[in-house]
């Protein structure tokens, strides 16, 4: 297991931790650990990258 | 921020669903603008509530005609198995609910997991980037305008892209337009006249 440490927008921070205080997660490291999981089983690089190549074509090029 | 030939907008009054990505990008850059032409601009409630929490001030832009939407019935069952594959959230869903009531519009998103699902069930999905280049082309910006806002993403926005992509996108610009950096105009100039003096 790696450790990391970041900073976290208050605004996000209040609501890990009433997700915690409300007993749907043990603690904040539960939630970062899902919420990057998620968000890593959905954001493949290549897709990521074709995405962004088609909208560069459709942004010169499209018609609407 | 509107010059010259670039003044006249073109009269596509598409409509558009936008997720919260798209919104917050574009008002991190002051450049709501470039998506006014898009009548109206929809957004589920569940985005606004994100929108309000993250940049507040987005909603009320004056260029733009926002029509908030409540999403009351639970979203279609292909909806609803691609969410699930896809763990969107619910501002995603909603607005995949949404165009999926207006299938003719465009549905704007930077979230890879809710593109993919909107290409999936048959819509046309857009990113800030591309509606940021889709400027030049409505008139709306010049290429050098452009070019300003992509090199103001990396510190001046919450949108991740790959340094080197946009480097690529930045460079297929220049060349599409035929714009150069100033900096190479500067170089070269001065190349020329020490070349003279010498």
């Amino acid at each position: 297991m790696k450790a990391i440490s970041t900073e976290l927008p208050d605004q996000i921070y209040l609501e890990v931790k009433s997700l915690v205080d409300k007993g749907w997660f043990k603690n904040e490291d539960d939630i970062i650990l899902e919420a990057l999981r998620r968000f890593l089983d959905t954001h493949k690089i290549e897709l990521m990258e074709k995405f962004i190549k088609e909208d560069v074509e459709w942004g010169l090029h499209g018609k609407d | 921020m509107l010059n010259g030939d670039y003044m006249e907008k073109t009269d596509s009054k598409g409509m558009a669903v936008c997720d919260a990505g798209p919104i917050i990008h574009l008002d991190e850059l002051d450049s709501l603008d470039i998506i006014s032409d898009f009548h109206p601009l929809i957004i589920p409630k569940s985005v606004e509530t994100e929108i309000i929490r993250h940049r507040q001030n987005a909603l009320h832009h004056p260029g733009i005609v926002l029509k908030v939407i409540e999403i009351i019935s639970p979203p279609e069952p292909r909806l609803l198995i691609l969410s699930k594959a896809l763990s969107l959230d619910k501002g995603e869903i909603e607005s995949l609910s949404l165009i999926q009531e207006n299938p003719d519009a465009i549905f704007m998103t930077d979230d890879a997991a809710a593109r993919l699902a909107g290409e999936e069930l048959g819509y046309k999905v857009h990113g800030t980037i591309g509606i940021i280049l889709r400027a030049i082309r409505k008139k709306m910006r010049t290429p050098k305008d452009v070019l300003e806002l992509l090199n103001r993403i990396p510190k001046e926005t919450t949108l991740f892209l790959r340094s080197a992509l946009l480097e690529k996108i930045i460079q297929k610009v220049e060349r599409e337009y035929s714009v150069k950096k100033d900096k190479y105009f500067n170089a070269l100039f001065y190349l020329a006249l020490c070349f003279l003096i010498f």
